[in-house]
């Protein structure tokens, strides 16, 4: 499971207005510095949380099984998607099914 | 009877509402997200970069894996009408025209390896081989977003359905085995694509809590028929999608906290 939540170290930022309204536009080479990210690895049967993990940056979302995309956009124009593949590790160590 | 007559048999039953013995609630069978493995840690790795230079792809692009490894995108600011296919070098090598998906969502694979590509505005999914050659379209409800095929080849997609008896449900499960969709009302995620719902390689599904099996509301119907069985292939368990790694991709920081 993947959860967008807020970073501590929120960073303030001078963003324009969006057109037509009062609330200002959101940039995607924004997103590392408002946004943290929590994986999780949820065993439904269990009703369990297997592993958690917390990252600073901000993952868009998964690319497939075990494969979450992250994109790290210096200015509206530069950036790079990322592609991780995400393990478990410890899960066979430690019995679990 | 005046209020000063009523005040009396108001306190005695206000009383006696106070005084009566607290309900007792019967303990929960589990507890939801209790820790399981202490020596657990989730680990990441780069697969692939993909970068924006030279106007190769906007910002909008959404990306998929393939359970043989395959990357293909869908950016309908820079590329509309079109399914991009991604080399090694994170560039990209080919591409689709489905120029007929007038609004693209985010693509996804189905475990036999088919690429799906809803259309939000027709509320069909295009179906492509890895090759990228379309196969056939098939209709859902309407506004699809995402999707995903769960285990026994049961179909979970997040529409924004604005039809009267599904307006405001954020998940549907169509079974291609009965014909049935099954309509759930998630306001919690009507915002979240369900692209974000995804099994976890060989470690069951991590699917939140597995509310999806578990419609709080629900409402059936016959689904129209099309060509959908055969994403009744069961899931197979512990494939990976092994990405390709670049050498010249950066590393992530490693995460600020595991718990």
């Amino acid at each position: 499971m993947l959860a967008r939540v807020a970073d501590p170290e929120w960073v303030g930022y001078d963003l324009p207005a969006a057109e037509g309204g009062p609330h200002p536009g959101w940039n995607r080479h924004l997103e590392d510095g408002v946004l943290d990210t929590v994986l999780e690895v949820v065993d439904p049967e269990l009703g369990a949380v297997v592993a958690r993990a917390r990252y600073d940056e901000y993952f868009a979302g998964f690319a497939g099984p075990g494969v979450v995309v992250h994109y790290d956009g210096s200015s509206n124009d530069v950036g790079i998607y990322t592609l991780l593949r995400v393990a478990l590790d410890g899960a066979d160590a430690a019995g679990l099914p | 009877m005046t209020i000063r007559k009523l005040f009396p048999l108001v306190f005695v039953a206000v009383a006696a509402v106070a005084c009566s013995e607290p309900q007792q609630v019967a303990a929960p069978e589990r507890v939801l997200y209790e820790r399981l493995c202490s020596e657990c840690a989730i680990t990441t790795d780069t697969a692939l970069s993909i970068p924006r230079g030279d106007g190769a792809v906007s910002d909008q692009l959404s990306l998929a894996v393939g359970p043989d490894g395959i990357v293909v995108g869908v950016d309908p600011a820079l590329h509309p009408g079109r399914v991009l296919l991604f080399g090694p070098d994170g560039r990209i090598a080919a591409h689709a025209d489905v120029g007929h998906l007038v609004t693209q969502g985010v693509p996804f694979f189905d475990p036999e390896g088919e690429l799906l590509v809803p259309d939000e505005r027709h509320g069909t999914i295009q179906v492509l081989t890895p090759s990228l050659k379309p196969v056939r379209t098939f209709a859902t409800v309407d506004y699809p977003h995402a999707g995903i095929v769960l285990p026994g080849g049961v179909f979970v997609v997040n529409a924004m359905s604005r039809t009267p008896e599904r307006a405001g449900h954020a998940l549907h499960l169509l079974n291609p085995g009965d014909g049935r969709v099954t309509s759930m009302d998630r306001s919690d995620i009507r915002q979240a694509g369900s692209h974000e719902l995804k099994r976890f390689p060989g470690r069951g599904t991590a699917l939140r809590s597995g509310r999806c099996t578990r419609p709080r509301t629900g409402s059936t119907s016959g689904m129209p028929p099309d060509g959908s069985s055969s994403l009744c292939g069961g899931m197979r368990r512990g494939s990976r999608a092994a990405g390709r790694q670049s050498p010249r991709t950066p590393r992530l920081r490693p995460p600020i906290s595991s718990v």
